[in-house]
């Protein structure tokens, strides 16, 4: 066994072999060493049922799927060992309108992304499969290009591929630890002996949470045993020319596929039976889990229901394995914060849909230091230091049985909640407030009147929350409000170098004087949107750096990794310690001036700067700046003194009519100013020059991505960020909505919503440069329906920003 | 008519067995099914019962978790079950054989027997002829053809070389089942959820009389199988690599 390698991954699973496999492709040949320790596939990958969709509610793990699919079609081709690619194509069935909805988002969003999908009617269902009972059933997707893989002979085939461009493949070898050296590289120890490397990659699977461990990471993945059923052989499926399509039925919770001469029937029970949760042993390997028939009987019956011939039928095998579940079902892949060149890859429950591709991007995310796609929806860091094992075993109760429950985007479940409160937390709820759960962060979506709607109806329509969000944004643009965004992340950056350093690390100049505040995007390396802060400077050697809340360990991580060494900047994280209350409205100003000992007039405390003055006794440091475009001031307090700084706050708006005002207002609010939002508008596919904020690139100083920059300038931009008015009837655009002109697609919204304040259906999107001027008319998809829209002049509320400088 | 069919609820032979004390094992989390001999049985009795008339009883010797294999077995169409309850896995063959003719005779004497040819966990083979001895019954083991008519069973086994022999005997007799002899159904989910409402008789080993420290085998002491070096591979000309072959065949592994 070699003992050195560039980069150690560490298992032979599916997605393990896969990593290794692309890595030694894409030219780290035998650099590359996985060491597995047991055989191949022998953690969940042998139970897998094998199927492989584009269907994902995400779009960019949509297309993880894609390149999955295109992988597996050519592999045997490269390798020469079959790798038991089927196409068959699959179909989703809806029962109920809100789940047509659901298939019409995806539907939008697949042909986003240049996908054949097709609404599919019962009776056409039924001709394709002619097993299924259609009845009851409303309608269909069908996805012509899906289909199924063996998962052994897929991992096999990427072996013999990984082996084929020099990777070495180490069986019976088992980690034994995993320690970072004083020079920042690896040491992976084995009991056949340790590796040194610069990058090492957590594939292990059910194991992953024992190696992350062995780096002190905690992170969430709990197995469940996982049962399918293989029916006996069906004469007349035996007999048949073509394959069966995948059917998914997610309103039973079933799927169900042809194996051979025979069908499998898979499940996702309302009782998901959590597995050696503590910890699976090391010496786990290949083993069935006593099926419990009991507990998957529902699903059986309604397999049944669905399919008769399952009544008729006997099981030839009734399959349990364990495979692992993350928060919401989703892996945990790339960088493993804070630490560096240690990539996770772990967390699958749907690992073989995902392995080739994942394997793919992840090979590029290392090699190349970003990704070649918007990661996020998978990245290990979308989880804060809540969604500990005690969480996550939890929210997979409650997770498991919904893998099939319809996605909807204003839906926060109940389970595992709450986590982080605000310290005025019992007030909102005092004030009826609807939470939504943000980071862990309970933070009010909404306060209805008491008595009223006090629970958001999951939908893709506007909700019964619709007229009470309208009441607080038009309370805000009259009145006075109190938004909660304790939950920001927040980071003060200090040291003789800290000013220098944050000029590199955005592309927006560092404030020169004190009290001064940046919008400040930070770009990777090819100059696309990394993060984006909001630079307060509070002397020459200490900057304020407030962040989004979700985003916290992945920007932190990024500012941890490129700290420099000579100890001249200090990043300190003060989330924890800092509150945040947003005050806004025309009447915010007297209600501070009521509530403060300061002057805080409009000649005194001058837009987009920041002071450090008494709210109430609690000595604040206050931004005067906001994400919803009134008059208003971010008020930053020691969160130990929330209570009194809200208490003075409300005591000083009494008379103003001051209200709580909660998150879809603010999100309703900042798509009429045509703000960003992190990871809807500013993704890694996009750079500022594209949007409303390219004047923060400043040329004349360097940055990291500047070059990235300088090349688009060059070449001129691919896309510009536009506003569009849509005629929307009852729902809105959401995001990944295809933008159309005379059918050929142009673009496609980052994200959307109704704005109250200008009583408008908006919608924030990505179009060609030709299209992108005021006025042009072009269609939105919404749900599987087109419509019209126009491009308006950005921002669509006060677009000369004279209610936030008044 | 009425058969009996002895079934052994054993340990999945792929499964990882690890050892517990001297003379047990962990049983608690790894995956039990039928002996699969005796589900040749199952099948031939539930068979013959469906074109002649009569009822099937599964009468099992095991730990309580037993049930579950019992019910597979119902749920195949087995009618009734009776389960003498164990406290351990591994029982001497002649208190086996002694606690079934008890429980049967308890029971009123069946015109069939049915066992596998052997169990898969303990295989010990002797069951079947202690159990016909001490009911005086005859018995043939291996079977793989089987005619049941007129008060006989004419029944065939392998003789080694391709040879066959048949045999006769006269009902009530023992039929040690193997492959061949049918191709056990798998149960339909509807007949799974039937084979829940089946009835299960428990008895307690004592109760029947038979004292489970009075057996003549004693098991001193479980050992795990030494587990196998890793693959070799020989390279070179197909002659090179036969020869090496033979060589380790002969003089390494001593096999040859």
């Amino acid at each position: 066994m070699k003992t050195n390698a560039r980069a150690v991954v560490i298992g032979g699973g599916a997605i393990g072999v896969s990593v290794a496999y692309h890595l030694a492709k894409y030219g780290w040949k035998d650099e590359v060493v996985l060491v597995e320790k047991h055989e191949l596939t022998s953690g969940s990958t042998w139970m897998a049922a094998g199927n492989v969709s584009f269907y994902h509610p995400s779009y960019y793990c949509t297309q993880i799927n894609m390149k999955s699919i295109e992988i597996y079609k050519q592999l045997e081709k490269e390798t020469g060992q079959p790798a038991g690619w089927h196409t068959t194509g699959s179909i989703k069935t809806a029962d109920n309108p809100g789940r047509m909805d659901e298939l019409g988002y995806y539907y939008s969003m697949n042909r986003s992304l240049g996908l054949d999908v097709s609404y599919v009617s019962p009776e056409e269902m039924g001709k394709m499969h002619p097993y299924m009972n259609t009845e009851g059933l409303l309608g269909g997707l069908y996805w012509p290009d899906d289909g199924d893989v063996d998962p052994n002979s897929v991992t096999q085939a990427m072996a013999k591929g990984a082996r084929q461009y020099g990777a070495e493949l180490n069986l019976h070898t088992l980690v034994t630890g995993v320690e970072q050296k004083p020079s920042g590289e690896w040491l992976v120890k084995t009991d056949k002996g340790d590796i040194t490397c610069e990058f090492v990659v957590n594939a292990a699977g059910l194991w992953a949470p024992e190696v992350s461990r062995m780096v002190g990471l905690e992170i969430p993945s709990i197995p469940i045993a996982h049962t399918h059923i293989l029916y006996e052989k069906i004469n007349a499926i035996a007999d048949a020319d073509t394959m069966l399509p995948l059917v998914r039925d997610p309103d039973k919770s079933i799927y169900l596929r042809q194996e051979m001469d025979s069908l499998i029937l898979g499940m996702y029970e309302a009782n998901g039976q959590q597995w050696k949760k503590h910890g699976v042993p090391w010496d786990y390997a290949q083993e069935e889990i006593n099926p419990d028939i009991d507990n998957i009987s529902d699903c059986i019956e309604a397999g049944m229901e669905r399919f008769p011939i399952l009544g008729d039928t006997g099981f030839k095998h009734v399959t349990a394995g364990p495979i692992t579940y993350t928060p919401n079902g989703d892996p945990l892949v790339g960088p493993a914060a804070p630490l560096k060149n240690f990539f996770q890859a772990c967390g699958y429950s749907f690992g073989i849909t995902q392995a080739g591709g994942i394997g793919h991007f992840l090979a590029g995310w290392i090699m190349n230091g970003e990704p070649e796609i918007d990661l996020w929806h998978v990245d290990s860091r979308r989880f804060g230091s809540h969604a500990n094992w005690a969480y996550n075993t939890e929210k997979i109760a409650d997770v498991y049985p919904r893998l099939y429950s319809s996605f909807f985007p204003n839906e926060f479940r109940d389970a595992a909640r709450p986590n982080r409160t605000s310290p005025i937390y019992e007030y909102q709820k005092e004030a009826n407030a609807v939470f939504g759960d943000y980071y862990g962060w309970e933070c009010p979506n909404y306060f209805p009147p008491k008595g009223e709607d006090s629970y958001e109806e999951p939908s893709w329509r506007r909700s019964n929350a619709f007229k009470h969000v309208a009441n607080e944004c038009k309370h805000l643009m009259n009145h006075v409000g109190i938004i909660d965004l304790t939950r920001f992340a927040k980071t003060k950056i200090s040291g003789s170098g800290a000013k220098a350093w944050l000029n590199q690390m955005t592309c927006q100049r560092v404030p020169e004087k004190d009290g001064r505040i940046a919008l400040s995007p930070m770009l990777d390396h090819k100059g696309h949107f990394k993060s984006d802060m909001t630079i307060t400077r509070v002397n020459e050697e200490e900057f304020f750096c407030v962040t989004a809340s979700v985003g916290k360990k992945h920007d932190q991580h990024w500012f941890l990794e490129n700290l420099p060494k000579d100890k001249s900047v200090t990043m300190e994280d003060i989330t924890y310690q800092t509150g945040c209350l947003v005050l806004a409205g025309p009447k915010s100003r007297e209600v501070l001036a009521r509530a403060s000992y300061s002057d805080v007039s409009g000649d005194a405390f001058k837009f987009s700067t920041s002071q450090e003055i008494y709210v109430g006794r609690t000595k604040c440091r206050v931004n005067r700046m906001n994400y919803v475009g009134e008059l208003g001031f971010e008020i930053f307090h020691p969160i130990q003194q929330q209570l009194s700084v809200y208490n003075a706050l409300m005591e000083a708006g009494a008379d103003s009519d001051i209200r709580m005002i909660g998150m879809h207002a603010m999100d309703s609010m900042r798509l009429e100013k045509g703000y960003l939002a992190w990871k809807s508008e500013m993704t890694v596919h996009h750079t500022p020059l594209e949007t409303n904020v390219a004047w923060t690139v400043k040329m004349d100083k360097e940055f990291i991505g500047k070059s990235g920059i300088e090349k688009q300038k060059e070449a001129g931009i691919p896309l510009k960020l536009v506003c569009l008015v849509v005629d929307a009837k009852d729902s809105d655009a959401w995001g990944y909505n295809p933008i159309l002109l005379d059918n050929q697609q142009i673009g496609m919204t980052s994200s959307g919503g109704y704005g109250h304040r200008v009583e408008k259906s908006i919608a924030l999107g990505y179009v060609k440069p030709e299209f992108a001027k005021a006025g042009t008319k072009m269609g939105v998809e919404i749900l599987g329906r087109l419509r019209s829209a126009e491009v308006v002049t950005m921002p669509l509320y006060d677009p000369k920003n004279e209610k936030m400088k008044s | 008519m009425k058969i009996c069919v002895c079934l052994k609820h054993v340990p999945d032979t792929a499964a990882s067995i690890k050892l517990a004390g001297d003379t047990g094992f962990e049983d608690s989390e790894i995956k039990f099914v039928s002996n699969p001999y005796d589900e040749y049985g199952v099948e031939e009795a539930v068979s013959l019962v469906e074109k002649q008339g009569g009822e099937v009883v599964i009468v099992t010797v095991g730990k309580a978790e037993a049930v579950t294999t019992i019910r597979g077995a119902m749920a195949m169409g087995a009618h009734r079950a009776i389960l003498v309850k164990t406290d351990s896995q591994f029982l001497d063959s002649s208190l086996t054989a002694q606690a079934l003719k008890v429980a049967m005779e308890k029971d009123g004497l069946p015109d069939m027997i049915f066992t596998g040819k052997g169990s898969v966990d303990t295989e010990s083979f002797q069951t079947q002829y202690r159990l016909a001895h001490s009911l005086g019954m005859p018995v043939v083991n291996e079977v793989n053809v089987l005619t049941v008519d007129n008060g006989k069973a004419i029944v065939e086994k392998e003789a080694g070389g391709g040879d066959k022999q048949v045999m006769e005997m006269s009902l009530p007799c023992v039929v040690g089942a193997t492959k061949g002899l049918n191709e056990p159904r798998y149960p339909k989910f509807p007949d799974i959820m039937k084979a829940k409402k089946k009835k299960i008789q428990e008895i307690d080993l004592a109760d029947l009389g038979v004292d489970a420290a009075a057996g003549r085998v004693v098991i001193e002491k479980l050992e795990a199988v030494p587990e196998r070096s890793g693959a070799k591979m020989i390279q070179g000309s197909v002659d090179d690599q036969v020869t090496e072959l033979v060589k380790i065949l002969t003089e390494d592994e001593k096999v040859l």
